[in-house]
This record gives structure tokens, C-alpha cells and sequence, in this order.
């Protein structure tokens, strides 16, 4: 087992860039979940332990089948992760992962049976597709995304730094490996993921939520840059992995210290931001500037190839220009509301009780920020294309474009000041889709459930279960009479 | 070194009539009696290993001990091939085990108990050691009549009646089988597996197919696939917790046994093939299997909830067997292993939690995993493997059945062993969370431990967690175990070499 695990790898350089970009994360989320009262500490060592062993089987290894094991293994870690939060979200988590864990395994032998032996590029349509679908679940390709803003914005902030900075990034390395000529529904779903979720960031009253939908946001970008099968774009998408892991993973973990500082998670009521915590400010204003593509830090270099690579047609170019303002919309918008929402009269006031943050958390939030400034510098090698210049200039006018149009967009709409929402979960998106279906039928809606989604789902299992059981017949004279019955049939049929 | 063979055999047969007579003599000897008597049997497999250690290794392993030294067409004739070899150390390994936790869980004051489990495991060594179908038959019944006499063990209602009903399916799966022996030896005048599988061709193809079918019906009604499976539920709820395991681990594998045996080898498998019943097999199987999930879904009973999952798994087994490629077959063998494992792991660990709950249901189970946290950690690992979560020895088996589902193009058929892992997951976590749960102090009261029952508490949670480690343990190494399941799918593809070995050996 374990030579089978060590003779089926493939230490090439992208590949052991991934790993130590993915223990990077880890063990940043680690230092951090020292600031957390955490009980059994070494069983969340351990479990970080299994998780990463996982991860490394995952974009190590050209054996499907030692894939299917990490990806497997990734799913059982994770979800113990989560039992450090709520047990719930634990178990929500665990039953769909586990259902598209256990697709994924059909998929794979389906590509198996198909004669691709190890993981590597994939030329049918349909198996990539079933691909995509199948690591789906996990990397949250949209119409299968549902789970993510439930779990990672109620996970606590180690387990959604995780989750979100590099778990959901495992499915896109795969598809890195396999779809390297592009697929086109990929592309759209790309776009389709940028637009939605970015929209749904830009309305989100919970920080956890849009930095959760802005994890799919910019998963979409990723998609774009597989999906497109240009190579520019390709290795735009593998940049983009790596920084937006790194600028995730910071972001949410400061947003359990901003959680903590202000005791609210609304971004309405993150008052004297700056004030209050000069240094969790400027790395979130710096993780947020990598997520929008800010020249200078490597958010820009990724988003730049990206943009310019993927879209042929003056359509698609006018198309990722909008795609980036949607980014800088929210980015600003939380920036607004979240760290410059001042209110000089209690600035005095606010210096009693002034969180300071402690040195675990300094370095778990800065050193993603570093790491990603490094690349920056070296990006050219990481990409390993000759593409020296970036247009640094073209890039900064670019983006000033940009903030421009959407600090006009943002004042006009009043930086949009809607009403508080209640934090997304499963419940809520029943009730949604229940609505629907009553509005339809004409019938008033409904505010909340009698019995939670979770048990609604189960209790529906458990009845059709119950239903096949006394469908069956219950005497022993009934029950005997099958024996006959399927004897003479056999015999009839066969002989 | 043949009479190894017969020693198998003889050493619990002979202690199941020893040990009355000892009672008369002193009950504290009887003690002893049975604990060397089940280390004598392993003792002596393991002689047998260890002679045959070289032709073990390459799968050309073959034993014939002759009763009385009458020539194979006339006599009766005890053979181990690789076969055989296999199901008699998964046999011999898990019932010695049983019996030392059944010292634990039943005690010591039960001689009767101990007498029909050294009967069962007399029945199960015959049948998968013999080589002459009408003593197979006779094993088969003894097994029934011995399981049946367990089943009703408590001596209530429930019991009586799971083992009434038990008897009658048993009894009239036999009688399907012994039609089947009728209609063979008045055509072809003779019980020996070898002479029948050299002329079983010669037969009318209509007679082929009775002969088929009648015995078909028979081992599905004692597996308890699906339209039969009625007894199934019953049977191994009532019964106590290691004769469940044993029914649910080790018994099912017997008849699993006698299928490969009798279908592959005996019987020309071309003929099933050729008529297309093999579709009608893996069909019955895998509806077998998805019922069987459901069911266990439904099930508010813990131990009715795995004799259930025991369906859904035998289902799996006999599909992905009746699919006929060599993968397949060496992955419905693998997770003959991992599911004998996991039920013996999941019904022992079970067997000792429900001391401490006042009842089966798994409502009452609230807070039983501070009772014991290690052999609740054990029943975890095997519902785990029993969902099929590396790297439980289930992953690796489930993962080699649906593979080989989809290399012949049976996609449903993968679909459904997927979707009965999903189900799996949901019934066992039911458990398992009700397991968790805090229980306040005050209904501690609750909570009644039955110290007559268990007489050593140590060797009970021993016993349950060395399955559940072996469930582990061997997930890791499961690719030792393709080389000699290889060639026992070897044997299974090529009965010449079987006939050739038996009737001019």
C-alpha cells in the first residue's frame, strides 16, 4: 500500500508547489486555532495530520485509485475539523460530501474503464464533464455550490480557513491535470460562478457569508482559466490557486479576530474598524486587494492572465472586464462598511478596549500576505512562461478604471445599505425552494419550518423506507409463497 | 498429513459429545474443555499451514484425505483445495474467536451452548471441506438444525418463533437442495463433486437447468436474498450477539462458499451464462441488496438494522460473483473477508454495548458510546468500513465490486452498491450519533448493566475490538491479499484441474 502510494507520485515542481502551498495554509490555520479554547488539541493535530496526508495523496499521485483514497480521506478529515464547531454543519458537511465523494469514485472508474489509466489529460467531453461534476461537490462548481456558504461561513475560523483556502481548490488541481485543452461548459460555468456569487457577495450582511461567496466567486475564475484551454489563461488559473489560497486562508481567519473584536458578525456593525485594529485592517485590506487583482500583488498577475488570455472576441473582453469591477464592487464595499465606517466621537472610547492581537495571530495573518507578495516578485517562474512584463502601468490605469466605476456604482446605490439578512443554512434554503414551489401554485408563503431540513430529509428517507416494508408482505403464509412463485417462473423462463 | 483434514472435522464433533459427558464428571472442567478444544482446531489448521506452507504460497495447495480408504467415485472424499483452503481459515479463525468471546458474553454455566456451537462449527468445516455433494447436504442440515437450536437460545417467544421460522425456510431451502442431489444421482449415479463435474455436461440441457435452478433457489433461501429473506431479520436479532455474528459473519459465507463451489466448479457456470440466467442472478442480487438497505434504513432496532445490512451485502457479493471476470471475482472473495470482519466486528461491539441500554431500540442507545469509548470507536471503524471509507479493508472491496461492475458494463448495478453505501451511512450515523449524546445524570438510572450476562467484561471488549483493528489493519494491506485470491479464482475458472486432482489423485 504504502509503495504502491510512493511509486504512483509525481514530484514535479507544480505539483510540490501545490503541497507546500496546501501545509503552508494548514499550519497557518493551525498557529491560529491556538487563539481558539480548543479541547483535545492533539486529536485536531492529528486530524490536521490525516487531512494533509490526504491533500498530499491528492495532488501527488497519477493513480486514480490512490486519489479516490486521499480525496476520501480528505472528506473524513475535514469533517472531524468541523466537529470542533457545530456538530451539525459537521453533519450536513459529511452526508453530501459523502454522496459526491461516492459519484466521484463512479466517475473515476467510469474513466478507468474508459482506458486512462493514470491521471492525466482526458480527451472525451463526456468524461470530463462527469469529471467536473464529480469534484463538483467538494470545489463547489455552481448548481452544486449550495453547501458551501452554509458550512464555511458557520464553520469556526481555522476549519473555513481550510476548508475554503484550499479544500476547495483539490478539484480544480485535478481538473488542472485533466482538462488541459479546455472545456467549454467549464468556461461558462466559470462566468456564471464569477457573476452570481459576485453578486451575492456584494449583497451579503454577513462577512463570513461574502468572504463565502466570494471564495465561489473567484473559483470561477479558476474554472474560466481551465475551462478556456489557452495556455496563458491555464497558467493564470494556477496562480490563481495558489494566491487565492493564500488570500482566503487570511481573510478568514482575520475575520474570527474581527468576529471576536467587534462580537457581530454584520458588517454594518464593524463601526471604527480602523480604530479598533490598525493591523487586522491592513491585512484585510491587503488579502481583499489580492482577491480583486490590485497591480503589485499577485492577485493582479493571475486575474491579468487570465482576462487577457481566456476571452477571444471583443464580447468576452467587455465580458472579464465586468467580471473584475463585480470583485472590486464587494471588495470596496466591505472596505466601506467594514474598516472605514468611522465615527470620530468615540474614537477616545474605543482606545480602553482595544483588541490587540496577539502574536499567534499576527503570524498565521501575515505570512499568507508575505507569501503572496514573494510571488509577486517571482511570478514569471511560477508560471514558468516567459512573461516578464505585466503592463504594470496598463495595469494600474486598468484598475483605477475600475475602482473608479465602482466607487460611482457603490456611492449611488448608497453603498448599499440593505437589510440585515439572516445567515444562510439548509433550513432557509428549503424554505426558498418551498416558496417557490407555493408561489407557483399560488399559495402564501411560509416564514419557517415545523421540522428542520435536516430531519425533513431524513424523516422523507425513513418513510419511503417504511412505505417498501409494508409494501412486503407480513404473514409467513405470504411470505413462503414466494418460493413457489419464483421457482415456476424460473422454470417456465428457463427451461 | 491427509488426516489433518479429518481432524478438522473430528475435533469439534468429538468435544460437542465430550463435553455433556464431562459435565456429569466435573462443570468446571468443561471450561477448559472448550477453550483447548477451540485451540486445538486452530492449532491444527495451523499445522496445516505451515506443512503446506510452499503450496500455499503459489495456490497449487491440494489435500485429499479418503474416508475409510475407499477410491473417490465410491468413497467419500475430504478435499482442500485453495478454495476450501480460504473459507476454512476464515471459518476456523472467526469461530475460534466467537467462542472466546461467547466465554465472555454467555459464560460458563451453559453447556448446551457450547455443545451446538463445536456442532456448527463441525457443519461449516464439512461443508467446505467436503468433497461429496450428499454430505454436503448432510452438513448443511446439521448447520440448520444447530444455528436453528441457537436462534431460539433464550428460550422466549421471540426466540422460539425467529427460530421456527428460521427452521422452515431452512428446511424447505434444503429440500430444494436435496431434489437437486435426487435428480443428479438418479442420472448420473453418482454424489462425487468430480465425477459429477466431468459429466455434468453429458446431461439433457433441460435437466441441466432443474438441476440449476432447483439449487439456485435452495442456497438463495438459506443466503436469505431478497424475495427470501424474511428469516434473515429475525434470526439474527434474537439469537445472542456471538451466534448473530456468527450467523450474519461466518454461516452466510458457508453457503456463499457452496455457490462457488457448486456453480463454478460441480456445475458447468457456461450453462448459466449461455441461458442468460446470470442476468436474472445479478438482477435478483443487487434488488436483493438495495432492499436490504432499505429495510435497514426503516429498522429502529439496532441489531435488526445489521441483519439487514447483511442482506444488502450478500447481495453485493452474489452480484458482483455472478459477474464472472476474474476482478470480480476476486473482489466479491475480498469482500467475502471485509464483510465478515466488519459484521462480526459490528454485531460483538454491538452485542456488548446493548448490555448497558434497556433496550435494542437505538433511541435508548443515548449516551452509550462513555460506557466503553474504545469499543464504541471500534463499531465506528466498522460502519465506516461498512460505508466504505478508506482505509477500512470495506473502501477496497467496494471499490474493486463497483469497478468490476462497470468494466462489463453493469452500471446500475454500480450505481446501486453506491447508493447502498450512501444508505449505510445514514443508518449507521443514526446510531452513532445517539451515541454520543450527553446523557444527564439523573437518567443514569436508566442504564442497567446485566453482570450475570457478561462474565469476563475484558475479554468480550477484547475480542470486539481485535475484529475491529483486523477491519483496519488489513484495509492497509489489502493487496496481499490479490495473489492468493487469484488463485482461487484460478480454480474456480479451470474445474478440470479440481477433477483431475480428485479422481486420479
Amino acid at each position: 500500500m504504502l509503495a504502491l502510494i510512493l511509486t504512483s507520485m509525481n514530484f514535479s515542481s507544480l505539483n510540490i508547489l501545490m503541497v507546500s502551498t496546501g501545509i503552508i495554509i494548514t499550519l497557518v490555520s493551525i498557529i491560529s486555532s491556538r487563539d481558539y479554547s480548543y479541547n483535545n488539541t492533539y486529536l485536531f493535530y492529528l486530524c490536521n495530520l490525516i487531512y494533509i496526508l490526504g491533500f498530499t495523496m491528492i495532488i501527488l499521485t497519477e493513480n486514480w485509485i490512490i486519489f479516490i483514497i486521499g480525496w476520501e480521506l480528505v472528506t473524513v478529515s475535514t469533517f472531524l475539523l468541523l466537529l470542533w464547531g457545530s456538530n451539525k454543519i459537521a453533519r450536513v458537511y459529511l452526508i453530501i460530501q459523502f454522496i459526491g465523494s461516492n459519484f466521484l469514485l463512479y466517475v473515476v472508474l467510469m474513466i478507468m474503464n474508459a482506458g486512462y489509466n493514470t491521471i492525466g489529460p482526458i480527451d472525451n467531453f463526456k468524461l470530463q464533464l462527469l469529471l467536473i461534476i464529480g469534484v463538483g461537490v467538494k470545489s463547489a462548481i455552481i448548481g452544486l455550490h449550495f453547501w458551501l456558504p452554509i458550512v464555511h461561513s458557520r464553520a469556526p475560523a481555522p476549519a473555513s480557513a481550510i476548508l475554503s483556502g484550499w479544500v476547495v481548490k483539490l478539484g480544480f488541481i485535478v481538473l488542472l491535470k485533466t482538462v488541459t485543452t479546455g472545456n467549454i461548459l467549464l468556461f461558462y460555468a466559470g462566468i456564471a460562478m464569477v457573476i452570481y456569487a459576485g453578486i451575492q457577495a456584494l449583497l451579503a450582511t454577513d462577512y463570513k457569508v461574502l468572504l463565502a461567496f466570494s471564495t465561489i466567486s473567484q473559483l470561477g475564475f479558476i474554472a474560466i482559466g481551465i475551462g478556456s484551454g489557452n495556455q496563458y489563461a491555464y497558467w493564470g488559473s494556477v496562480l490563481h490557486i495558489i494566491v487565492h489560497g493564500l488570500a482566503k486562508t487570511s481573510l478568514f481567519l482575520s475575520s474570527g479576530y474581527w468576529v471576536k473584536s467587534m462580537k457581530s458578525r454584520s458588517i454594518y456593525q464593524f463601526k471604527n474598524g480602523w480604530f479598533k485594529d490598525k493591523t487586522n485592517s491592513i491585512i484585510t485590506i491587503l488579502g481583499l486587494a489580492v482577491l480583486a487583482g490590485f497591480p503589485i500583488l499577485a492577485g493582479y498577475n493571475s486575474k491579468h492572465l487570465i482576462k487577457y488570455a481566456a476571452g477571444d472576441g471583443w464580447i468576452l473582453k467587455y465580458v472579464f472586464h465586468g467580471l473584475s469591477i463585480i470583485t472590486y464592487l464587494y471588495v470596496l464595499r466591505f472596505i466601506k462598511w467594514g474598516i472605514f465606517n468611522l465615527d470620530k466621537k468615540g474614537k477616545k472610547d474605543l482606545d480602553k478596549d482595544r483588541k490587540v492581537i496577539g502574536l499567534n495571530a499576527l503570524s498565521a495573518l501575515i505570512l499568507p500576505i508575505i507569501l503572496v507578495l514573494l510571488i509577486t516578485l517571482r511570478s514569471n517562474i511560477i508560471t514558468s512562461i516567459d512573461y516578464t512584463d505585466y503592463h504594470l502601468l496598463h495595469g494600474f490605469i486598468i484598475s483605477l478604471i475600475y475602482i473608479l466605476i465602482s466607487v460611482t456604482v457603490l456611492k449611488l446605490s448608497n453603498w448599499i445599505y440593505i437589510k440585515e439578512k439572516p445567515v444562510p443554512s439548509m433550513d432557509l434554503l428549503l424554505i426558498r425552494i418551498k416558496n417557490g414551489y407555493r408561489w407557483l401554485n399560488g399559495r402564501p408563503k411560509i416564514e419557517r419550518l415545523e421540522v428542520d431540513m435536516e430531519n425533513q430529509i431524513y424523516n422523507i428517507a425513513i418513510n419511503f423506507a417504511k412505505m417498501v416494508y409494508n409494501f412486503l408482505p407480513k404473514t409467513i403464509q405470504s411470505q413462503l409463497l414466494f418460493i413457489p412463485v419464483v421457482l415456476l417462473l424460473l422454470l417456465l423462463f428457463y427451461i | 498429513m491427509e488426516l489433518l483434514l479429518l481432524l478438522l472435522i473430528i475435533i469439534p464433533l468429538l468435544t460437542a459429545f465430550l463435553i455433556p459427558l464431562i459435565d456429569i464428571i466435573n462443570k468446571k472442567a468443561r471450561r477448559i474443555l472448550v477453550l483447548a478444544a477451540s485451540l486445538a482446531e486452530f492449532f491444527t489448521f495451523l499445522f496445516l499451514v505451515i506443512n503446506n506452507w510452499d503450496n500455499i504460497a503459489d495456490g497449487t495447495i491440494f489435500i485429499i484425505y479418503k474416508m475409510g480408504g475407499w477410491l473417490p467415485p465410491l468413497g467419500i472424499v475430504l478435499s482442500l483445495d485453495m478454495l476450501s483452503f480460504y473459507f476454512s481459515l476464515l471459518i476456523t479463525i472467526s469461530v475460534m474467536f466467537l467462542i472466546l468471546y461467547s466465554i465472555g458474553y454467555i459464560g460458563h454455566h451453559e453447556g448446551k451452548y457450547y455443545v451446538l456451537i463445536f456442532l456448527m462449527w463441525t457443519a461449516m468445516q464439512g461443508v467446505v471441506l467436503t468433497g461429496d455433494i450428499f454430505n454436503f447436504y448432510v452438513f448443511v442440515e446439521l448447520l440448520l438444525i444447530t444455528s436453528a437450536a441457537l436462534i431460539g437460545f433464550r428460550r422466549n417467544k421471540k426466540g422460539t418463533i425467529a427460530s421456527i421460522k428460521y427452521m422452515f425456510y431452512g428446511v424447505i431451502g434444503g429440500l430444494f437442495i436435496f431434489i437437486g442431489i435426487i435428480l443428479l444421482y438418479s442420472n448420473l449415479g453418482t454424489l462425487n463433486y468430480a465425477e459429477i463435474s466431468a459429466n455434468f455436461t453429458t446431461l439433457p440441457f433441460n435437466t441441466q437447468g432443474i438441476i440449476s435452478i432447483l439449487f439456485l433457489i435452495g442456497l438463495f433461501i438459506k443466503l436469505g436474498i431478497f424475495p427470501f429473506h424474511f428469516w434473515v431479520a429475525r434470526a439474527q436479532s434474537t439469537a445472542p450477539s456471538p451466534i448473530s455474528a456468527l450467523l450474519s459473519g461466518v454461516v452466510e459465507k458457508v453457503y456463499i462458499y457452496a455457490f462457488l463451489r457448486l456453480f463454478w466448479v460441480v456445475f458447468d457456470f457456461n450453462y448459466i451464462q449461455t441461458t442468460g440466467l446470470d442476468k436474472i442472478i445479478i438482477f435478483t442480487a443487487i434488488t436483493s441488496s438495495i432492499i436490504g438497505h432499505i429495510l435497514a434504513l426503516q429498522e429502529s432496532d439496532l441489531k435488526r438494522m445489521l441483519a439487514y445490512s447483511t442482506i444488502g451485502h450478500l447481495g453485493i457479493i452474489i452480484a458482483v460473483l455472478t459477474v464472472n471476470t476474474k476482478l470480480a471475482i476476486i473482489a466479491g472473495l475480498l469482500h467475502v473477508l471485509s464483510h465478515l470482519l466488519m459484521k462480526i466486528s459490528l454485531f460483538t461491539t454491538a452485542g456488548y454495548l446493548l448490555q448497558f441500554v434497556p433496550s435494542h431500540q437505538i433511541k435508548d442507545s443515548r449516551g452509550v458510546a462513555q460506557q466503553n469509548m474504545f469499543v464504541f470507536a471500534g463499531f465506528i471503524v466498522a460502519a465506516a468500513g461498512m460505508m466504505g471509507l478508506p482505509p477500512m479493508l470495506g473502501f477496497f472491496s467496494k471499490l474493486y465490486i463497483v469497478k468490476s461492475f462497470l468494466d462489463n458494463s453493469y452500471y446500475l448495478s454500480a450505481l446501486l452498491t453506491i447508493a447502498g453505501s450512501i444508505t449505510a451511512l445514514i443508518y449507521y450515523a443514526r446510531y452513532i450519533i445517539y451515541g454520543f449524546r450527553k446523557t444527564k445524570l439523573n437518567s443514569q438510572q436508566e442504564f442497567k448493566l446485566i453482570l450475570s450476562v457478561l462474565y469476563r467484561e475484558r475479554l468480550v471488549t477484547n475480542i470486539a475490538l481485535v475484529f475491529a483493528v483486523a477491519v483496519l489493519i488489513t484495509g492497509l494491506i489489502y493487496k496481499i491479499f490479490f495473489g492468493p485470491l487469484e488463485s482461487v479464482a484460478n480454480i474456480l475458472y479451470n474445474p478440470s484441474i479440481y477433477i483431475d486432482f480428485i479422481l486420479g489423485g
